[in-house]
Protein backbone atom coordinates (compact mmCIF):
# COMPACT_ATOMS: atom_id res chain seq x y z
CA UNK A 1 0.00 0.00 0.00
CA UNK A 2 1.67 3.48 -0.72
CA UNK A 3 1.66 6.61 1.34
CA UNK A 4 -1.14 8.19 -0.74
CA UNK A 5 -3.54 4.49 -0.40
CA UNK A 6 -2.95 4.83 3.81
CA UNK A 7 -3.91 8.28 4.01
CA UNK A 8 -7.26 7.79 1.74
CA UNK A 9 -7.86 4.64 3.93
CA UNK A 10 -7.34 6.20 7.50
CA UNK A 11 -9.78 8.98 5.99
CA UNK A 12 -12.52 7.26 4.80
CA UNK A 13 -11.91 4.84 7.87
CA UNK A 14 -12.96 7.87 10.10
CA UNK A 15 -15.48 9.00 7.92
CA UNK A 16 -16.76 5.58 8.36
CA UNK A 17 -16.22 5.73 12.05
CA UNK A 18 -18.01 9.36 12.47
CA UNK A 19 -20.66 8.82 10.56
CA UNK A 20 -21.95 5.19 11.97
CA UNK A 21 -21.88 7.28 15.55
CA UNK A 22 -23.86 9.89 14.13
CA UNK A 23 -26.16 7.06 12.70
CA UNK A 24 -25.84 5.02 15.86
CA UNK A 25 -26.31 8.00 18.30
CA UNK A 26 -29.71 9.32 16.62
CA UNK A 27 -31.15 5.87 16.16
CA UNK A 28 -30.49 5.97 20.38
CA UNK A 29 -32.07 9.46 20.86
CA UNK A 30 -34.99 8.17 18.84
CA UNK A 31 -38.22 9.57 21.17
CA UNK A 32 -40.82 6.72 22.74
CA UNK A 33 -43.90 8.07 20.35
CA UNK A 34 -47.16 7.23 22.64
CA UNK A 35 -50.70 7.86 21.73
CA UNK A 36 -52.69 10.91 23.21
CA UNK A 37 -55.75 9.47 24.01
CA UNK A 38 -58.66 12.29 24.33
CA UNK A 39 -61.28 11.61 26.88
CA UNK A 40 -64.36 13.06 26.08
CA UNK A 41 -65.31 16.48 27.28
CA UNK A 42 -68.23 16.95 30.43
CA UNK A 43 -70.14 19.89 29.11
CA UNK A 44 -73.35 17.33 28.04
CA UNK A 45 -73.73 15.44 30.89
CA UNK A 46 -77.12 16.09 32.15
CA UNK A 47 -78.01 17.67 28.41
CA UNK A 48 -80.62 15.99 25.89
CA UNK A 49 -80.10 13.87 22.72
CA UNK A 50 -79.54 15.79 19.76
CA UNK A 51 -78.55 14.69 16.33
CA UNK A 52 -78.38 17.70 13.45
CA UNK A 53 -77.34 17.43 10.06
CA UNK A 54 -76.99 19.93 7.56
CA UNK A 55 -75.10 20.31 3.73
CA UNK A 56 -71.74 22.66 4.54
CA UNK A 57 -70.96 23.25 0.60
CA UNK A 58 -74.13 24.31 -1.77
CA UNK A 59 -73.14 22.52 -4.89
CA UNK A 60 -71.46 25.75 -6.55
CA UNK A 61 -69.17 23.46 -8.49
CA UNK A 62 -70.18 20.00 -10.29
CA UNK A 63 -67.99 17.87 -8.14
CA UNK A 64 -67.09 18.15 -4.36
CA UNK A 65 -65.76 14.87 -2.54
CA UNK A 66 -63.34 14.00 0.13
CA UNK A 67 -64.25 16.26 3.00
CA UNK A 68 -61.85 15.75 6.17
CA UNK A 69 -62.88 17.87 9.41
CA UNK A 70 -60.84 19.56 12.63
CA UNK A 71 -61.68 20.92 15.58
CA UNK A 72 -60.10 24.27 15.92
CA UNK A 73 -58.86 25.90 19.11
CA UNK A 74 -61.66 28.09 20.07
CA UNK A 75 -64.17 25.93 19.87
CA UNK A 76 -65.64 26.39 16.09
CA UNK A 77 -64.67 23.52 13.34
CA UNK A 78 -62.99 23.50 10.02
CA UNK A 79 -63.96 21.21 7.43
CA UNK A 80 -61.57 20.88 3.81
CA UNK A 81 -62.84 19.17 0.52
CA UNK A 82 -61.79 19.71 -2.82
CA UNK A 83 -64.29 20.59 -5.36
CA UNK A 84 -64.32 21.59 -9.55
CA UNK A 85 -65.72 20.19 -12.45
CA UNK A 86 -65.12 16.73 -12.03
CA UNK A 87 -62.05 14.54 -10.12
CA UNK A 88 -59.18 15.30 -11.33
CA UNK A 89 -59.88 17.96 -13.52
CA UNK A 90 -57.23 21.14 -13.31
CA UNK A 91 -59.28 23.41 -11.82
CA UNK A 92 -59.96 20.80 -8.73
CA UNK A 93 -59.20 23.17 -5.44
CA UNK A 94 -59.27 22.72 -1.71
CA UNK A 95 -61.96 24.47 -0.46
CA UNK A 96 -62.98 24.65 3.04
CA UNK A 97 -65.44 26.62 5.42
CA UNK A 98 -65.63 26.74 9.46
CA UNK A 99 -68.64 25.83 11.58
CA UNK A 100 -69.89 26.97 14.58
CA UNK A 101 -71.02 24.09 16.58
CA UNK A 102 -73.34 26.07 19.01
CA UNK A 103 -74.73 28.43 16.46
CA UNK A 104 -74.38 26.23 13.76
CA UNK A 105 -73.83 29.20 11.22
CA UNK A 106 -71.09 28.42 8.36
CA UNK A 107 -69.37 30.93 7.09
CA UNK A 108 -68.82 30.98 3.41
CA UNK A 109 -66.35 28.08 2.11
CA UNK A 110 -62.70 29.33 0.90
CA UNK A 111 -60.27 28.32 -1.39
CA UNK A 112 -57.68 26.98 0.75
CA UNK A 113 -54.95 25.41 -2.23
CA UNK A 114 -54.77 25.31 -5.86
CA UNK A 115 -52.92 23.40 -8.59
CA UNK A 116 -51.02 26.65 -9.78
CA UNK A 117 -50.39 27.61 -6.43
CA UNK A 118 -49.14 24.36 -5.08
CA UNK A 119 -47.48 24.48 -8.24
CA UNK A 120 -45.31 27.76 -7.75
CA UNK A 121 -44.19 27.33 -4.15
CA UNK A 122 -43.45 23.39 -4.59
CA UNK A 123 -41.02 24.56 -7.99
CA UNK A 124 -42.51 21.78 -10.04
CA UNK A 125 -45.19 21.28 -12.01
CA UNK A 126 -48.71 19.84 -11.12
CA UNK A 127 -51.49 18.70 -12.90
CA UNK A 128 -54.34 17.94 -10.22
CA UNK A 129 -55.28 18.00 -7.03
CA UNK A 130 -57.02 15.32 -4.86
CA UNK A 131 -57.89 14.05 -0.94
CA UNK A 132 -57.07 17.02 1.51
CA UNK A 133 -57.07 16.25 5.37
CA UNK A 134 -57.16 18.48 8.15
CA UNK A 135 -56.19 18.11 11.81
CA UNK A 136 -55.65 20.37 14.71
CA UNK A 137 -51.97 19.98 16.29
CA UNK A 138 -52.40 20.48 19.99
CA UNK A 139 -50.59 23.24 20.26
CA UNK A 140 -53.45 24.52 18.46
CA UNK A 141 -52.38 25.17 14.86
CA UNK A 142 -53.96 23.33 11.99
CA UNK A 143 -52.04 20.94 9.77
CA UNK A 144 -53.49 20.22 6.06
CA UNK A 145 -51.95 17.78 4.34
CA UNK A 146 -53.23 17.25 0.01
CA UNK A 147 -52.53 15.00 -2.78
CA UNK A 148 -51.33 16.44 -5.85
CA UNK A 149 -50.59 14.65 -8.99
CA UNK A 150 -47.87 15.88 -11.57
CA UNK A 151 -48.48 12.86 -14.20
CA UNK A 152 -50.55 10.21 -14.31
CA UNK A 153 -53.66 8.92 -12.59
CA UNK A 154 -53.92 8.79 -8.48
CA UNK A 155 -51.34 6.33 -8.40
CA UNK A 156 -49.11 8.65 -9.27
CA UNK A 157 -50.22 11.24 -5.72
CA UNK A 158 -47.76 12.85 -4.01
CA UNK A 159 -48.51 14.82 -0.83
CA UNK A 160 -48.14 18.65 0.42
CA UNK A 161 -48.19 19.76 3.72
CA UNK A 162 -49.20 23.08 5.15
CA UNK A 163 -49.74 25.04 8.18
CA UNK A 164 -51.59 27.59 9.83
CA UNK A 165 -50.97 29.88 13.02
CA UNK A 166 -54.25 31.53 13.08
CA UNK A 167 -57.00 29.23 12.97
CA UNK A 168 -57.28 28.55 9.35
CA UNK A 169 -57.17 32.48 7.89
CA UNK A 170 -53.62 32.31 6.38
CA UNK A 171 -51.38 29.21 5.38
CA UNK A 172 -47.79 28.65 5.28
CA UNK A 173 -46.53 27.76 1.38
CA UNK A 174 -47.12 24.43 0.57
CA UNK A 175 -44.58 21.88 0.99
CA UNK A 176 -43.81 18.25 -0.47
CA UNK A 177 -43.14 15.68 1.40
CA UNK A 178 -41.09 12.58 0.57
CA UNK A 179 -42.57 9.53 0.75
CA UNK A 180 -41.35 6.63 -1.15
CA UNK A 181 -38.39 6.30 -3.18
CA UNK A 182 -39.99 5.60 -6.11
CA UNK A 183 -40.07 8.97 -7.75
CA UNK A 184 -42.29 9.94 -4.92
CA UNK A 185 -45.29 8.77 -6.04
CA UNK A 186 -48.09 6.59 -5.00
CA UNK A 187 -49.18 8.23 -1.58
CA UNK A 188 -52.75 9.57 -0.93
CA UNK A 189 -54.63 10.71 2.48
CA UNK A 190 -58.03 9.70 3.85
CA UNK A 191 -57.89 8.97 7.41
CA UNK A 192 -57.77 11.45 10.64
CA UNK A 193 -54.54 11.67 11.69
CA UNK A 194 -53.61 10.89 16.05
CA UNK A 195 -51.54 13.00 17.87
CA UNK A 196 -48.25 11.44 19.80
CA UNK A 197 -47.37 12.65 23.42
CA UNK A 198 -44.11 14.11 22.30
CA UNK A 199 -45.65 16.35 19.91
CA UNK A 200 -45.50 14.10 16.99
CA UNK A 201 -48.64 13.40 14.35
CA UNK A 202 -49.24 10.11 12.88
CA UNK A 203 -50.57 10.85 9.26
CA UNK A 204 -52.50 7.20 8.22
CA UNK A 205 -51.51 7.57 4.30
CA UNK A 206 -51.88 4.72 1.54
CA UNK A 207 -50.36 3.34 -1.53
CA UNK A 208 -52.39 2.84 -4.92
CA UNK A 209 -49.42 2.62 -7.62
CA UNK A 210 -48.34 -1.37 -8.03
CA UNK A 211 -49.40 -2.47 -4.29
CA UNK A 212 -52.31 -1.36 -2.64
CA UNK A 213 -51.59 -1.24 1.26
CA UNK A 214 -51.45 1.09 4.23
CA UNK A 215 -49.07 2.76 6.34
CA UNK A 216 -48.90 5.41 8.96
CA UNK A 217 -46.27 7.99 8.35
CA UNK A 218 -44.84 9.85 11.56
CA UNK A 219 -44.53 13.87 10.73
CA UNK A 220 -42.75 16.05 13.64
CA UNK A 221 -44.33 19.45 15.13
CA UNK A 222 -42.79 21.11 11.58
CA UNK A 223 -44.65 18.62 9.21
CA UNK A 224 -40.98 16.88 8.89
CA UNK A 225 -41.24 13.07 7.88
CA UNK A 226 -39.44 11.13 10.79
CA UNK A 227 -40.12 7.88 10.17
CA UNK A 228 -43.28 5.37 8.82
CA UNK A 229 -44.42 2.33 9.75
CA UNK A 230 -46.38 -0.27 7.26
CA UNK A 231 -49.98 -0.82 8.69
CA UNK A 232 -50.35 -3.70 5.73
CA UNK A 233 -49.12 -4.74 2.40
CA UNK A 234 -50.16 -6.24 -0.70
CA UNK A 235 -53.07 -5.39 -3.00
CA UNK A 236 -56.49 -4.84 -1.13
CA UNK A 237 -56.35 -2.54 2.01
CA UNK A 238 -55.92 1.08 1.43
CA UNK A 239 -57.43 3.92 3.31
CA UNK A 240 -56.67 3.38 6.76
CA UNK A 241 -58.88 4.61 9.88
CA UNK A 242 -56.99 4.72 13.07
CA UNK A 243 -58.58 4.91 16.43
CA UNK A 244 -56.07 4.60 19.54
CA UNK A 245 -57.48 2.87 22.74
CA UNK A 246 -54.91 3.53 24.91
CA UNK A 247 -51.07 4.77 25.06
CA UNK A 248 -50.20 1.92 22.74
CA UNK A 249 -52.74 0.15 21.56
CA UNK A 250 -54.73 1.28 18.33
CA UNK A 251 -57.26 -0.36 15.90
CA UNK A 252 -57.56 0.47 12.19
CA UNK A 253 -60.26 0.06 9.73
CA UNK A 254 -59.44 -0.97 6.16
CA UNK A 255 -61.18 -0.23 3.25
CA UNK A 256 -61.22 -3.34 1.48
CA UNK A 257 -59.70 -3.01 -2.19
CA UNK A 258 -60.05 -6.42 -3.22
CA UNK A 259 -62.69 -8.05 -5.54
CA UNK A 260 -63.16 -11.33 -3.66
CA UNK A 261 -63.72 -10.28 0.35
CA UNK A 262 -65.64 -7.15 0.11
CA UNK A 263 -65.41 -6.93 3.93
CA UNK A 264 -63.98 -3.98 6.05
CA UNK A 265 -60.60 -4.84 7.35
CA UNK A 266 -59.19 -4.63 11.02
CA UNK A 267 -55.45 -4.51 12.45
CA UNK A 268 -54.17 -3.79 15.83
CA UNK A 269 -51.25 -2.62 17.02
CA UNK A 270 -49.47 -2.84 20.65
CA UNK A 271 -46.92 -0.84 20.61
CA UNK A 272 -48.13 2.60 19.51
CA UNK A 273 -48.25 2.30 16.31
CA UNK A 274 -45.14 0.81 15.54
CA UNK A 275 -45.76 -3.04 13.81
CA UNK A 276 -49.52 -3.76 13.10
CA UNK A 277 -51.16 -7.11 13.25
CA UNK A 278 -51.98 -8.89 9.57
CA UNK A 279 -55.45 -7.43 8.73
CA UNK A 280 -58.46 -9.60 9.36
CA UNK A 281 -61.87 -9.35 7.46
CA UNK A 282 -64.80 -8.16 10.14
CA UNK A 283 -68.58 -8.63 9.44
CA UNK A 284 -69.00 -5.09 7.92
CA UNK A 285 -69.18 -5.53 4.30
CA UNK A 286 -67.58 -2.62 2.62
CA UNK A 287 -68.19 -1.93 -1.26
CA UNK A 288 -64.20 -0.88 -1.92
CA UNK A 289 -64.76 2.43 -0.07
CA UNK A 290 -63.47 4.39 2.96
CA UNK A 291 -64.67 3.76 6.23
CA UNK A 292 -64.27 6.79 9.17
CA UNK A 293 -63.81 5.69 12.85
CA UNK A 294 -63.57 6.86 16.07
CA UNK A 295 -63.48 5.43 19.82
CA UNK A 296 -66.33 6.37 22.05
CA UNK A 297 -64.63 5.51 25.51
CA UNK A 298 -62.55 2.43 27.03
CA UNK A 299 -62.95 -0.29 24.04
CA UNK A 300 -66.36 0.85 22.45
CA UNK A 301 -65.92 2.33 18.79
CA UNK A 302 -68.18 4.07 16.41
CA UNK A 303 -67.83 3.48 12.63
CA UNK A 304 -69.27 4.97 9.67
CA UNK A 305 -69.78 2.91 6.61
CA UNK A 306 -70.97 1.85 3.61
CA UNK A 307 -73.30 -1.19 4.72
CA UNK A 308 -73.82 -2.92 1.00
CA UNK A 309 -70.68 -5.25 -0.83
CA UNK A 310 -70.83 -3.65 -3.94
CA UNK A 311 -72.70 0.25 -4.10
CA UNK A 312 -72.32 3.60 -1.99
CA UNK A 313 -76.03 3.94 -2.00
CA UNK A 314 -76.23 3.46 2.12
CA UNK A 315 -74.36 5.05 4.34
CA UNK A 316 -74.74 3.69 7.80
CA UNK A 317 -73.28 3.59 11.93
CA UNK A 318 -72.08 0.75 13.59
CA UNK A 319 -71.07 0.58 16.74
CA UNK A 320 -68.09 -2.47 18.42
CA UNK A 321 -68.46 -2.85 22.63
CA UNK A 322 -65.23 -4.70 22.01
CA UNK A 323 -62.29 -2.93 20.76
CA UNK A 324 -63.52 -3.33 17.36
CA UNK A 325 -63.82 -7.72 17.25
CA UNK A 326 -67.53 -7.26 16.92
CA UNK A 327 -70.12 -4.62 15.24
CA UNK A 328 -73.65 -4.23 15.33
CA UNK A 329 -75.74 -1.72 12.73
CA UNK A 330 -77.42 0.74 14.75
CA UNK A 331 -78.39 3.71 12.64
CA UNK A 332 -78.64 4.14 9.15
CA UNK A 333 -77.65 7.81 7.98
CA UNK A 334 -78.41 7.65 4.17
CA UNK A 335 -79.89 5.47 1.65
CA UNK A 336 -81.29 5.76 -1.59
CA UNK A 337 -82.13 3.85 -4.19
CA UNK A 338 -79.34 2.38 -6.79
CA UNK A 339 -80.14 5.07 -9.53
CA UNK A 340 -78.84 4.92 -13.52
CA UNK A 341 -76.43 7.12 -12.33
CA UNK A 342 -74.32 5.57 -9.90
CA UNK A 343 -73.12 8.75 -8.44
CA UNK A 344 -76.39 10.07 -8.23
CA UNK A 345 -76.88 7.89 -5.05
CA UNK A 346 -73.58 7.64 -3.64
CA UNK A 347 -72.41 8.81 0.13
CA UNK A 348 -69.14 8.24 0.54
CA UNK A 349 -65.70 9.25 2.35
CA UNK A 350 -66.91 9.77 5.78
CA UNK A 351 -64.72 12.13 8.47
CA UNK A 352 -65.51 11.60 12.31
CA UNK A 353 -64.11 13.46 14.80
CA UNK A 354 -64.74 14.64 18.47
CA UNK A 355 -65.14 18.09 20.14
CA UNK A 356 -63.79 19.89 23.12
CA UNK A 357 -67.35 19.24 24.38
CA UNK A 358 -67.49 15.26 23.51
CA UNK A 359 -69.90 15.59 20.79
CA UNK A 360 -69.30 14.02 17.85
CA UNK A 361 -68.98 15.77 14.19
CA UNK A 362 -69.13 13.71 10.62
CA UNK A 363 -68.68 15.20 7.34
CA UNK A 364 -69.48 12.92 4.30
CA UNK A 365 -69.97 13.46 0.41
CA UNK A 366 -73.25 13.48 -0.46
CA UNK A 367 -74.11 12.17 -4.08
CA UNK A 368 -70.60 13.65 -5.15
CA UNK A 369 -72.25 17.09 -5.11
CA UNK A 370 -72.62 18.30 -1.74
CA UNK A 371 -70.72 17.59 1.72
CA UNK A 372 -73.06 16.84 4.44
CA UNK A 373 -72.17 17.87 8.37
CA UNK A 374 -73.60 15.23 11.25
CA UNK A 375 -73.15 16.58 14.63
CA UNK A 376 -74.87 14.42 17.30
CA UNK A 377 -73.74 14.05 21.14
CA UNK A 378 -72.71 11.01 23.12
CA UNK A 379 -76.35 10.85 24.94
CA UNK A 380 -77.97 10.49 21.48
CA UNK A 381 -74.94 7.89 20.46
CA UNK A 382 -76.04 5.98 24.06
CA UNK A 383 -79.40 5.71 23.17
CA UNK A 384 -79.05 4.70 19.87
CA UNK A 385 -76.65 1.85 20.90
CA UNK B 1 -36.70 22.65 4.70
CA UNK B 2 -36.05 26.01 3.02
CA UNK B 3 -34.83 27.23 -0.84
CA UNK B 4 -31.77 25.34 -0.53
CA UNK B 5 -34.04 22.11 -0.70
CA UNK B 6 -35.48 23.37 -4.35
CA UNK B 7 -32.03 24.65 -5.84
CA UNK B 8 -30.43 21.29 -4.89
CA UNK B 9 -33.36 19.42 -6.12
CA UNK B 10 -33.53 21.88 -9.19
CA UNK B 11 -29.72 21.41 -9.88
CA UNK B 12 -29.76 17.42 -10.14
CA UNK B 13 -32.80 18.15 -12.78
CA UNK B 14 -30.72 20.67 -14.91
CA UNK B 15 -27.47 18.03 -15.05
CA UNK B 16 -29.81 15.50 -16.24
CA UNK B 17 -31.37 17.78 -19.18
CA UNK B 18 -27.41 18.86 -19.88
CA UNK B 19 -26.30 15.34 -19.83
CA UNK B 20 -29.16 13.56 -22.01
CA UNK B 21 -27.82 15.74 -25.41
CA UNK B 22 -24.19 15.07 -24.78
CA UNK B 23 -24.59 11.30 -23.97
CA UNK B 24 -24.94 11.92 -28.16
CA UNK B 25 -22.86 14.46 -28.78
CA UNK B 26 -19.41 12.54 -26.98
CA UNK B 27 -20.65 9.07 -28.64
CA UNK B 28 -19.10 10.11 -32.40
CA UNK B 29 -16.28 12.16 -31.77
CA UNK B 30 -15.24 14.37 -28.58
CA UNK B 31 -15.49 18.61 -29.43
CA UNK B 32 -15.36 20.87 -26.72
CA UNK B 33 -17.46 23.50 -29.03
CA UNK B 34 -20.22 21.56 -29.29
CA UNK B 35 -20.23 20.21 -25.76
CA UNK B 36 -20.33 23.99 -24.84
CA UNK B 37 -22.64 24.86 -27.42
CA UNK B 38 -24.87 21.66 -25.71
CA UNK B 39 -24.31 23.35 -21.99
CA UNK B 40 -25.62 26.76 -23.06
CA UNK B 41 -28.43 25.22 -25.06
CA UNK B 42 -29.72 23.00 -22.42
CA UNK B 43 -29.28 25.57 -19.45
CA UNK B 44 -31.35 28.36 -21.70
CA UNK B 45 -34.15 25.99 -22.93
CA UNK B 46 -34.31 24.84 -18.84
CA UNK B 47 -34.71 28.00 -17.45
CA UNK B 48 -37.54 28.85 -20.38
CA UNK B 49 -40.90 30.07 -18.69
CA UNK B 50 -43.90 28.24 -19.32
CA UNK B 51 -47.03 28.91 -16.96
CA UNK B 52 -44.90 31.12 -14.69
CA UNK B 53 -42.99 27.62 -13.76
CA UNK B 54 -39.42 27.09 -15.56
CA UNK B 55 -39.03 24.21 -18.21
CA UNK B 56 -36.73 23.09 -15.37
CA UNK B 57 -39.65 22.68 -12.57
CA UNK B 58 -41.60 20.88 -15.35
CA UNK B 59 -38.99 18.35 -15.42
CA UNK B 60 -38.72 18.02 -11.46
CA UNK B 61 -42.65 17.12 -11.65
CA UNK B 62 -41.89 14.07 -13.54
CA UNK B 63 -38.15 12.67 -12.31
CA UNK B 64 -38.79 14.01 -8.69
CA UNK B 65 -35.07 15.07 -6.85
CA UNK B 66 -32.40 12.86 -7.82
CA UNK B 67 -30.02 11.33 -5.55
CA UNK B 68 -26.59 13.01 -4.58
CA UNK B 69 -25.03 9.47 -6.04
CA UNK B 70 -27.06 10.80 -9.11
CA UNK B 71 -25.73 14.23 -9.03
CA UNK B 72 -22.30 13.50 -8.46
CA UNK B 73 -21.93 11.05 -11.27
CA UNK B 74 -23.97 13.52 -13.85
CA UNK B 75 -21.44 16.22 -12.87
CA UNK B 76 -18.72 13.55 -13.12
CA UNK B 77 -20.33 12.88 -16.94
CA UNK B 78 -20.51 16.14 -18.16
CA UNK B 79 -16.98 17.57 -16.62
CA UNK B 80 -15.60 14.37 -18.64
CA UNK B 81 -17.64 15.23 -21.29
CA UNK B 82 -16.02 19.07 -21.42
CA UNK B 83 -12.64 17.77 -20.75
CA UNK B 84 -12.42 14.81 -22.42
CA UNK B 85 -10.86 13.20 -19.29
CA UNK B 86 -12.24 10.35 -17.14
CA UNK B 87 -12.51 10.80 -14.04
CA UNK B 88 -13.94 7.29 -12.73
CA UNK B 89 -11.68 4.71 -13.36
CA UNK B 90 -14.09 1.18 -15.22
CA UNK B 91 -13.45 -1.07 -12.52
CA UNK B 92 -13.96 1.31 -9.93
CA UNK B 93 -17.51 2.42 -11.84
CA UNK B 94 -18.87 -1.15 -12.39
CA UNK B 95 -18.18 -1.85 -8.52
CA UNK B 96 -20.56 1.10 -7.47
CA UNK B 97 -22.97 0.05 -10.20
CA UNK B 98 -23.37 -3.43 -8.57
CA UNK B 99 -23.45 -1.92 -5.33
CA UNK B 100 -26.27 0.58 -6.34
CA UNK B 101 -28.13 -2.07 -8.12
CA UNK B 102 -27.94 -4.53 -5.11
CA UNK B 103 -29.05 -1.46 -3.24
CA UNK B 104 -32.02 -0.93 -6.02
CA UNK B 105 -33.09 -4.69 -5.81
CA UNK B 106 -33.60 -4.29 -1.82
CA UNK B 107 -35.26 -1.25 -1.71
CA UNK B 108 -37.87 -0.98 -4.56
CA UNK B 109 -39.83 -4.04 -4.25
CA UNK B 110 -40.22 -3.62 -0.53
CA UNK B 111 -41.20 0.12 -0.72
CA UNK B 112 -43.78 -1.04 -3.52
CA UNK B 113 -45.36 -3.17 -0.72
CA UNK B 114 -44.63 -6.99 -1.73
CA UNK B 115 -42.68 -7.65 1.51
CA UNK B 116 -44.29 -7.00 5.04
CA UNK B 117 -41.45 -5.18 5.40
CA UNK B 118 -40.32 -2.06 4.65
CA UNK B 119 -36.49 -1.39 3.64
CA UNK B 120 -37.18 2.50 2.85
CA UNK B 121 -38.06 3.30 6.40
CA UNK B 122 -35.19 2.06 7.66
CA UNK B 123 -33.12 5.19 5.84
CA UNK B 124 -35.20 7.15 8.50
CA UNK B 125 -32.35 7.00 10.97
CA UNK B 126 -32.88 2.82 11.90
CA UNK B 127 -29.98 0.75 13.04
CA UNK B 128 -29.75 -0.87 9.96
CA UNK B 129 -27.26 2.05 7.98
CA UNK B 130 -24.99 2.31 10.88
CA UNK B 131 -24.24 -1.55 10.60
CA UNK B 132 -24.33 -1.77 7.33
CA UNK B 133 -22.13 1.56 6.30
CA UNK B 134 -18.84 0.57 8.85
CA UNK B 135 -18.76 -2.87 6.85
CA UNK B 136 -19.18 -1.48 3.11
CA UNK B 137 -16.78 1.24 3.74
CA UNK B 138 -14.27 -1.36 5.22
CA UNK B 139 -15.11 -3.43 2.21
CA UNK B 140 -14.34 -0.67 -0.71
CA UNK B 141 -11.21 0.78 1.28
CA UNK B 142 -9.94 -3.21 1.06
CA UNK B 143 -10.42 -2.72 -2.34
CA UNK B 144 -8.75 1.24 -2.80
CA UNK B 145 -12.24 2.01 -4.65
CA UNK B 146 -11.66 5.90 -3.78
CA UNK B 147 -14.28 7.49 -6.00
CA UNK B 148 -17.00 4.84 -5.09
CA UNK B 149 -16.06 6.16 -1.27
CA UNK B 150 -16.40 9.74 -2.47
CA UNK B 151 -19.26 9.10 -4.05
CA UNK B 152 -20.97 7.36 -0.71
CA UNK B 153 -19.66 10.07 1.37
CA UNK B 154 -20.98 12.69 0.00
CA UNK B 155 -24.22 11.43 -0.33
CA UNK B 156 -24.53 10.89 3.44
CA UNK B 157 -22.93 14.11 4.15
CA UNK B 158 -25.51 15.76 1.91
CA UNK B 159 -28.23 14.09 3.85
CA UNK B 160 -27.12 15.05 7.39
CA UNK B 161 -26.88 18.67 6.18
CA UNK B 162 -30.45 18.05 4.96
CA UNK B 163 -29.61 19.21 1.18
CA UNK B 164 -32.57 17.47 -0.84
CA UNK B 165 -36.11 17.84 0.80
CA UNK B 166 -36.20 14.32 1.52
CA UNK B 167 -35.31 13.07 5.72
CA UNK B 168 -34.88 9.56 4.48
CA UNK B 169 -30.80 8.45 3.50
CA UNK B 170 -32.07 6.36 0.92
CA UNK B 171 -33.13 9.18 -1.36
CA UNK B 172 -29.57 10.24 -0.96
CA UNK B 173 -27.98 7.49 -2.42
CA UNK B 174 -30.30 6.07 -5.16
CA UNK B 175 -32.94 7.11 -7.28
CA UNK B 176 -35.10 5.17 -9.50
CA UNK B 177 -33.46 6.53 -12.72
CA UNK B 178 -29.85 5.63 -11.71
CA UNK B 179 -31.36 2.40 -10.22
CA UNK B 180 -32.56 1.95 -14.07
CA UNK B 181 -29.74 2.85 -15.27
CA UNK B 182 -27.24 0.72 -13.73
CA UNK B 183 -29.27 -2.16 -14.60
CA UNK B 184 -29.62 -1.83 -17.85
CA UNK B 185 -26.12 -0.64 -18.17
CA UNK B 186 -25.22 -4.10 -15.97
CA UNK B 187 -27.69 -6.51 -18.67
CA UNK B 188 -25.98 -4.94 -21.53
CA UNK B 189 -22.50 -5.96 -20.52
CA UNK B 190 -23.66 -9.17 -18.91
CA UNK B 191 -25.01 -9.44 -23.16
CA UNK B 192 -21.53 -8.53 -24.43
CA UNK B 193 -19.87 -10.71 -22.06
CA UNK B 194 -21.99 -13.87 -23.70
CA UNK B 195 -21.84 -12.67 -27.24
CA UNK B 196 -17.88 -12.37 -27.00
CA UNK B 197 -17.30 -15.71 -25.01
CA UNK B 198 -19.56 -17.36 -28.04
CA UNK B 199 -17.77 -15.52 -30.44
CA UNK B 200 -14.88 -16.64 -29.39
CA UNK B 201 -15.73 -20.47 -28.95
Amino acid sequence: MNPTDRQLSVFFLLVAVILSSVFIARWLHQPERLFIISEPGSQNVGGGAFFHEQFISFGKTPETHASSIARRADGKLIAVWFAGSEEGAEDVVIAGTVIDPVSRTISPSRILATVSGTGTATWRYIRKLGNPVIHSLPDGRLMMVYVSVSFGGWAASSLNIRFSDDLGQTWSPPRRLVTTPSLNISTLVRGVPIDFDNGDVGLPVYHEFLGKFAELLILDRNGIVRDKHRISWGRETIQPAIAPLSARHAVTMLRDSSEVDRRVKASRSNNAGQTWSVPSSLSLPNPNSAVALHRIDGHRLVAIFNDHREERHDLSMAYSPDAGRSWRVFHRLEYEPIAKERVESTFSYPSLIRDQRGDFHLTYTWKKRRIKHVHFNLVWLEQKI
Amino acid sequence: MNALNHYAGLFGCLLLLIALPLVHVRCPRFDRRVVSITIFAMLSFAVLPINSLPVIAYVRGVTADLSITSVFLLSIFIAGAYTGNRYFALPEKHRLHRILMLAGLILYPMALGLSPWDSYGMGYGGVGFALILPVLFVGLIIRRSWMVLLVLSCSILAYLAGLLESTNLWDYLIDIWLFLYVSVSAIWRLLSRLCRNRSMI
